[in-house]
């Protein structure tokens, strides 16, 4: 099970974690907050198949297409088939090559002229192809050989690092699975880079620094660990745990001595099935919409799926697949009290998500529906619908790196006091334009009515933002917003974040 | 189909969308919450029970003694007794101006605000 260099491995990992956890216990100050997945990613990854990991070719293609695991859907690079929290191998390699300005890991063939290092003199080819493309490649993904002159592509799974190479073993990672290998839909070593594929256990953390101009406030926003356990193939038993946060200091007449860490995620999952198909069960957030990394957007906070809130978790069960490009699943569910003394307690009630749709390479289209029976003192009834979509022109023409996100939400919902029911309406806009590798800028509109029957109650919220990948696990991200109630003043907010993530 | 007209069917498609329902985004309602549903604030709301969770929700994060940034504007809502002080800022920034809470921070809802407005009017009692 363990490879050699394991104890060295475990080493490092039991170190970084150490120094996580230290980190996050001198995060004293009042208010956490947790922040979810980037489907900005999703949308954009698609035009380049070195995004997500090295040479395509020269390697083993699986004629079937159900065993491909060339999804554009979130599990492509997260262990949660819904996206957030822990990465898998893909989504690191992610990280490592395609999002950051500085320190990036060799991509084999693509965007080499769009990182600074390059603009500055640097090696556009300092790629690490395992040989020279005989041709100048294709922007678009071809499951034809291009690397090497009559490059064959293999009938078995083989490493396309140079013959020589140790073991790939980077990573948060330590082990390897009982069974290693076995399944055709287990992540192979090799195809990103140095990166264990295929670990027993797998760590992850988020940790935000937040400044608000207005207060001004300076807080710690997250404060995440993840840790996903994978013993044998087609079995993962994952948790995130963060810190929680508050209006008040803790020990204030204010503090309302909800404990400190909170369980967020716990569940086990079969998968590594044909289609990315698997089958879930135990504590997450229900597969509804878009999970976007601002939990204040309209389409997530008012439907009762932000993050922060322990009651936007519930306890069930999850069937789905994640094709090429296809994708669907279902959830059933009992809620979770929002009172909660512990992570397992349930609610009176019962709830249900249906979700499907196409992730294509340039685009995707999906639909949500979510219904919720529960107490009308535990939030009440609801019944939400969901279309989200994405457009990213850029894998049509280089000439315009831009990503558009798109989702527009309904619901019903019961008044709080009266339990009359009402109807609220969500939209999210998001514009991106990588202008560099790590180098990003943004425009955006959010759209809140959240009583359809209540004159000028509705808000706009338009908004424009810088993100800096700098280094791998460092990012930088401020924005500018606008809040333009339909009644009285608008307002506008600087607010800056500092993101370290592994 | 040739790439182009691929590309320029799915920019029509999306365009369509956004444009489609971004008519949808436009506020509807015309009346006030009390008018609609007289029930949807507690009837007679107390301070501890109903007032006080209101302004940690949205306001002493910044006016409170122990807010991170220091005691806003230099007063703060963590007691009964502020917030009655407090009533006429309240008055003008949350439920004429809606300039509170400020920049891009979530404001008051129709149900909060109805909800303070029965408190006062029904004595602010400090219970």
């Amino acid at each position: 099970m363990a490879a050699p260099g394991a104890a060295k491995s475990l080493f490092l990992t039991l170190l970084l974690s150490l120094l996580a956890l230290l980190a996050l216990l001198t995060l004293l100050a009042a208010g956490v907050r947790p922040a979810e997945a980037t489907p900005l990613y999703m949308a954009r990854s698609g035009r380049t198949c070195d995004n997500c990991h090295s040479l395509p070719n020269s390697w083993f293609n699986p004629p079937e297409t159900t065993l491909r695991k060339c999804t554009l859907g979130c599990a492509s690079c997260h262990v949660d088939p819904n996206g957030g929290g822990l990465r898998n191998v893909s989504g690191r390699y992610y990280g490592a090559s395609t999002l950051p300005m500085f320190a990036a890991t060799g991509r084999p063939y693509k965007d080499v002229r769009r990182e600074l290092a390059w603009l500055f003199g640097g090696d556009a080819t300092r790629g690490e192809p395992s040989s020279e493309p005989s041709s100048e490649p294709s922007s678009e993904p071809s499951s034809e050989p291009t690397s090497g002159q009559g490059a064959e592509v293999a009938t078995t799974p083989m490493d396309p690092r140079p013959a020589g190479s140790p073991e790939p073993n980077d990573g948060p990672v330590w082990g390897r699975p009982i069974g290693r290998g076995s399944s055709d839909m287990a992540w192979l070593d090799g195809r990103y880079g140095d990166q264990n594929a295929d670990p027993f256990v797998l760590f992850g953390a988020d940790v935000r620094l937040g400044v608000w101009q207005q207060g001004p406030l300076v807080f710690p926003m997250q404060a995440d660990l993840d840790l996903a356990v994978h013993p044998v193939e087609h079995f993962t038993l994952a948790t995130a745990t963060g810190l929680r946060g508050r209006a008040s200091s803790r020990g204030s007449d204010r503090d309302d001595g909800a404990p400190w860490v909170d369980l967020r995620d716990l569940w086990v999952m079969a998968h590594e099935l044909p289609a990315l198909a698997y089958v879930r069960a135990g504590r997450f957030l229900p597969a509804f919409g878009t999970r976007i990394s601002d939990h204040t957007a309209y389409t997530r906070r008012p439907f009762g799926l932000s993050q922060e809130f322990p009651s936007s978790r519930v306890l069930g069960a999850e069937v789905g697949f994640n094709a090429n490009y296809p994708y669907a699943n279902v959830t059933a569910f009992v809620p979770t009290a929002s009172d909660a003394a512990n992570p397992f307690e349930v609610a009176e009630g019962w709830g249900g998500v249906a979700s499907a749709g196409w992730c294509d390479l340039g685009w995707s289209l999906g639909g949500s529906a979510m219904v919720r029976r529960r107490a009308l003192d535990n939030d009440g009834d609801t019944f939400d619908l969901s279309a989200q979509w994405s457009f990213n022109p850029w894998f049509y023409t280089d000439a315009l790196p831009v990503t558009y996100l798109g989702e527009v939400a309904f619901g019903t919902l019961q008044r709080r006091w009266s339990g009359v029911e009402m109807a609220q309406l969500a939209a999210y806009h998001r514009l991106v334009w990588t202008a560099l590798a790590g180098v990003q800028f943004e425009g955006r509109y959010d759209f809140w009515d959240p009583d359809r029957e209540v004159v000028d109650d509705d808000v706009h919220r338009p908004g424009v933002a810088t993100e800096l990948t700098i280094v791998p696990g460092l990012t930088v991200r401020a924005d500018v917003r606008l809040l333009v109630p339909a009644r009285g003043q608008a307002g506008a907010d600087l607010f800056v974040q500092l993101h370290g993530w592994l | 189909m040739s790439r182009r007209r691929c590309a320029l069917r799915q920019i029509a498609v999306v365009g369509a969308s956004v444009v489609g329902l971004g008519l949808v985004a436009c506020g509807s309602g015309a009346d006030a919450l009390e008018d609609v549903d007289p029930e949807a604030a507690p009837q007679l709301p107390g301070y501890t029970e109903h007032v006080a969770p209101i302004m940690d929700r949205y306001c002493t994060a910044c006016h409170a003694e122990d807010a991170q940034p220091g005691m806003t504007a230099g007063f703060g809502f963590e007691t009964c007794d502020d917030v009655r002080r407090g009533w006429g800022g309240i008055v003008i920034t949350v439920f004429r101006g809606n300039t509170m809470p400020p920049g891009g921070a979530y404001r008051m809802s129709s149900e909060d605000q109805l909800t303070l407005q029965r408190w006062f009017d029904q004595g602010a009692r400090c219970d």
